[in-house]
């Protein structure tokens, strides 16, 4: 039988459910039809009336849907969505998000691990899929996550989650994909709080040099198939030479990324670069080595006197149009949830909207492997995907009504919602 | 840069940052130490003003029989807040910190300015429209203290709509650069219309301010203080084209961008003259990079002590 939703209306709102977060939803088993929808796929298309299928979790099809005429049999319900926009679920890169709970609160920290070489350690295990902060950050539209380990030289590895489960099992979209390296920085600072030039170059040389010999040994070790002596680290750092593996580099200064980047080619691992505030005057180097960059939020100021000051808004676009896979992010964890304006923040400065989209959907889809079934709104992709009432890249409008994820229908509902159902009651404002 | 005639505030604080919450290990000894040691404090420091008052009355009633009592700045400060002639503006999180300050006013016969922060000022929106406080809260911020775990991005509206003056601020340079979009968040979170929203950064922060006489609104009298935009200001794809502070243009994105190009033609010219002097032999400093350092509400926090 056929129902016909009004969307809006099908949104699960539960009293008894107060302060806590939303049971994660069922596997998928109806056929979804979502009907009239803007489409905007990911990729830099547009459809304006669209018609999309779901089945088993999966989009069966996406086309154009003026004058479609759905087979009564061929759905259980078919969800009218004119005049609302589509989206792919948006992916949130190199985040602390479900691994840092409350910035001042130590015991909430679980991403920086005591000690300067960690690659074996495994954000996934620390992931808390009973964040308060995950739904809030989900109900903007960000369904799947990079959660990634930060601080020493080697922070750890990280791992691509979806934003709905009951454990971190359940959520693991693709586990230990990548292994994160804070690259020495040669470049000396000057601050009230920096050491001396001495002490900042005996340092860097010294970070230099335990690298280097990190990545020796790794690549030594990884020759071996089965050594005496299990090393956990290098182990790890097994993927990284036959490329099942990304090293994830973070830096900034010019000099480091040209560093960084030399340093990738002699241990032929696949970089792909975080950070990157200069990554604009590297453009070509990046782009002939097909080296991604991951960029830290648009919504910033820039790092020298003398730069542009919309420099950081403009970055997207500089390093785009030389044909450079970017993926913008926030600050990570409870700021991801305005990672789609992060994006906006880029259209007018040389970005067109299509364009912005891709920089959280299909571009951080394709930096962590899994274009093939997430990013855009293509057959045979999963149903990740979300629905709005207007452009989510801009605040003004950036209502999300509904999401999905591998068909199912997420709750959207969160602690700081249900607050606010709570007070606006007690002053009768509701 | 200082407006002329404008009324004096002072910065108060609650919670985390007067507790010494988030200062490591190496501060819990120095009083206060919990928010009941912060309330002492404040009622202290009222308590002591009053009867410093009290000392100078008397002594300049007595004709010089009395000693002159002794000049205490601090208190001075204190006494001029008791005599509403300086206004409290103050960081704020918690229900319980909002509601204790608004009774310590209440016994001393005075009124909170501004609430500034005020997560959770949703919380006690009645008794802030009763006491008279106005309230500037961060639009979406939450998660990054204990005290903030149940901020919501709906607060602007319910202070809003329980008749509160209510503005957004941000605590840094980068956020200030861009108030607009955080009042558009207002929109998204709680359906305030886009004149409401925009109120929040414009006219209800000067009333806060006390100088909604001159500035907050175009209006006849008021100074020239006016921006011109490319599209609704409550959007993230609008731009400002220009920038009049007292009917003076300070602003021109025309100018801006000629300065861009300016800037990089005499960085790469003075980048050319030290290669060229790096190739007669000269003796080259290692470049350094100066790291900017900005001033926010938490500022002592961040030097070294």
């Amino acid at each position: 039988m056929i129902k016909k939703i009004v969307l809006g209306v099908s949104l699960l709102v539960s009293s008894s459910s107060f302060a806590q977060n939303p049971a994660p939803a069922d596997t998928a088993t109806k056929r979804i039809l979502l009907l009239g929808g803007i489409a905007h796929v990911g990729n830099g298309t547009v459809i304006e009336q669209s018609a999309i299928g779901i089945a088993q979790g999966k989009i069966t099809f996406i086309m154009d849907g003026k004058g479609f005429k759905p087979a009564r049999t061929a759905f259980d319900t078919i969800i009218d969505i004119y005049g609302k926009h589509v989206y792919p679920g948006l992916i949130a890169m190199n985040t602390v998000l479900g691994i840092n709970e409350i910035e001042a609160v130590r015991a909430t920290h679980d991403y920086d691990e005591v000690g300067n070489v960690n690659p074996s350690s495994r954000a996934i295990i620390a992931y808390n899929t009973d964040s308060k902060v995950t739904p809030t950050v989900r109900s903007n539209g960000i369904l799947l996550a990079q959660v990634a380990p930060t601080g020493g030289l080697i922070s750890g590895q990280s791992s691509v989650v979806e934003l709905d489960a009951w454990n971190y099992e359940d959520a693991a979209y693709k586990i230990d994909e990548g292994i994160w390296l804070n690259f020495p920085s040669t470049q000396i600072i000057k601050a009230s709080w920096a050491d001396s030039e001495e002490e900042q170059m005996k340092r860097s040389a010294k970070q230099m040099q335990d690298l280097t010999t990190l990545f020796d040994n790794a690549k030594v070790y990884s020759t071996t198939k089965n050594p005496e002596v299990i090393n956990q680290n290098l182990e790890a750092m097994r993927g990284l030479f036959n490329q099942t593996k990304t090293l994830y580099v973070r830096c900034n200064f010019a000099k480091d990324i040209l560093a960084a980047i030399k340093f990738c080619e002699i241990y032929k691992v696949r970089m792909v670069l975080c950070g990157g505030a200069d990554a604009w005057m590297l453009a070509d180097e990046l782009k002939s080595r097909n080296i991604p960059v991951i960029l830290e939020r648009t919504q910033n100021l820039p790092r020298r006197d003398d730069e542009d000051v919309y420099l950081p808004y403009k970055l997207p676009s500089l390093l785009m149009k030389k044909g450079i896979d970017v993926s913008i992010t926030d600050e990570g964890f409870w700021k991801d949830r305005n990672l789609p304006f992060q994006a906006g923040q880029a259209v007018s400065y040389g970005l067109t909207k299509e364009e912005a989209l891709q920089t959280i959907t299909l571009n951080p889809a394709r930096i962590l492997g899994i274009d093939k079934t997430v990013g855009s709104l293509e057959d045979g992709k999963d149903a990740t995907l979300i629905i709005s009432t207007g452009d989510i890249l801009d605040m003004k409008s950036s209502i999300v009504t509904s999401a999905y994820i591998r068909g199912k229908e997420i709750n959207l509902d969160n602690i700081q919602e249900q607050l606010y159902r709570k007070y606006l009651k007690k002053y009768k404002l509701d | 840069m200082k407006f002329e005639g404008a009324d004096s505030f002072i910065k108060f604080a609650l919670g985390e940052n007067v507790k010494q919450t988030n200062w490591g290990d190496m501060n819990t000894i120095r009083y206060p130490q919990t928010r009941m040691g912060v309330e002492q404090v404040y009622m202290d420091g009222f308590t002591r003003a009053r009867e410093y008052q009290n000392k100078w009355t008397n002594y300049n009633k007595s004709g010089g029989k009395l000693q002159m009592p002794r000049k205490d700045l601090e208190l001075e400060a204190l006494s001029d807040i008791l005599n509403k002639k300086l206004f409290i503006t103050c960081h704020s999180y918690q229900q319980g910190e909002i509601n204790m300050l608004m009774h310590v006013a209440d016994t001393f016969n005075f009124r909170i300015n501004t609430f500034t922060h005020i997560l959770e000022g949703y919380k006690v929106a009645d008794k802030m429209k009763k006491h008279g406080v106005g309230a500037s809260t961060f639009s979406d911020w939450w998660a990054y203290k204990f005290e903030v775990i149940e901020a919501i991005p709906h607060n602007a509206r319910i202070l809003h709509d329980m008749g509160i003056v209510t503005a957004l601020n941000s605590d840094d340079a980068e956020m200030a650069r861009r108030l607009n979009q955080e009042a558009a968040k207002a929109i998204k979170y709680g359906n305030v219309s886009e004149e409401d929203a925009l109120k929040f950064v414009t006219l209800n922060p000067a009333i806060l301010l006390h100088i909604d006489n001159r500035v907050g609104s175009i209006k006849e009298g008021k100074d020239a203080d006016v921006v011109i935009w490319d599209g609704n200001p409550l959007s993230i794809y609008a731009k400002v084209q220009k920038t009049f502070v007292d009917g003076i243009c300070y602003y021109d994105v025309k100018e801006e961008e000629q300065m861009v190009i300016n800037a990089h033609q005499e960085k790469t010219r003075l980048m050319n003259k030290s290669l060229d002097e790096k190739g007669k032999g000269a003796n080259m400093g290692k470049p350094s990079f100066k790291m900017e350092e900005f001033n926010h509400c938490n500022n002592k926090e961040q030097l070294p002590h």
